[in-house]
């Protein structure tokens, strides 16, 4: 890939404007557009309307993917503690599993499956779990999440719960990821109204989960 | 033409509660180019059995889970739920 000359565009002052559209073709950007820093210099203010690029671009020293087009992040994150700026993309998958509140114990699983997107400090679980068998003791806890959670309150997320044995004249759709943690609970809520509470350890059962976090 | 396909544990991080977080790079290489990556990962509280876990993830959880780390782990666990049943 060759590196396409920004003096040409970037003024003396360090000030982009583009007023139309600027398509740049199989070309590198190399910190000129995503950070504002060009060299050693930091533009004041970069102004741009539309800018193009063919394959992919990155931030934070990543090397671009060569694979379609979209913005490179670093596979380690580089936090920023600037409430405006992204800092984090990555997609990956997890394991899920079951474990008891006071015995952890083991589950004989059908499925285990997980996939995961961070976006920032958020990120977003999708999973399902089925299990035939399983010595935990306790209330149920979905446990192996990829990321701990912010410690602050918990969070609660969307989970539909098939199968799964709930107290008498209760239902339940949701759980609550705990803060400072890597696992959720489900909970269940009496019909009618009333405070939410755990869900004991089923020794079969099957759960699909969607659960959106912030990430500590 | 060759492809290779390579898995590692490419990022290990421990949080402040003695938590490790580790990461799985699974890369498809072309003659010496990658040209796929998938991750997966996976958590690990203090105290967890660690059987089939990477070795580099065992010496780490070793080093880190000290007694008073798993200590202080499950004391944290315990009020937790003593605050959930209050």
């Amino acid at each position: 890939m060759a590196t396409v000359a920004l003096s040409g565009i970037i003024t003396p002052t360090n000030v982009v404007t583009a007023t139309s559209t600027t398509t740049l073709t199989n070309k590198t950007l190399t910190g000129a557009i995503m950070n504002g820093t060009l060299g050693a210099t930091t533009p004041s203010t970069v102004v741009a309307t539309t800018v193009q690029a063919s394959t992919t671009m990155s931030v934070g020293g990543a090397t671009p993917s060569a694979s379609g087009s979209g913005i490179t992040f670093p596979a380690s994150q580089s936090a920023s503690t600037d409430a405006n700026t992204l800092d984090d993309y990555e997609e990956g998958t997890f394991t899920p599993r079951i474990d008891g509140l006071t015995t952890a114990g083991t589950g004989t699983y059908t499925t285990q499956t997980g996939r995961y997107v961070k976006i920032g400090k958020m990120v977003t679980l999708w999973f399902y779990i089925d299990w035939s068998n399983h010595t935990g003791t306790g209330s149920i806890q979905f446990a192996n999440f990829p990321f701990t959670a912010q410690n602050s309150i918990a969070m609660p997320c969307s989970a539909s719960i098939s199968n799964i044995a709930l107290t008498l004249n209760n239902y339940s759709s949701t759980a609550a990821v705990q803060p400072n943690e890597t696992y959720a609970f489900p909970l269940q809520y009496p019909l009618g109204g009333g405070a939410a509470a755990l869900i004991a350890m089923d020794t079969s059962a099957n759960i699909y989960c969607t659960a959106t976090y912030e990430v500590a | 033409m060759s492809l290779t396909k390579t898995t590692l544990v490419d990022q290990i991080t421990v949080t402040e509660n003695g938590i490790v977080l580790y990461r799985e790079a699974t890369r498809i290489m072309e003659d010496g180019n990658e040209i796929s990556k998938q991750y997966h990962r996976s958590s690990l509280t203090p105290a967890q059995d660690l059987t089939g876990i990477p070795a580099n993830v065992v010496a780490i959880c070793n080093t880190v889970w000290t007694a008073e780390v798993v200590a202080a782990y499950q004391a944290a666990q315990a009020a937790a739920e003593a605050a959930r049943n209050a």
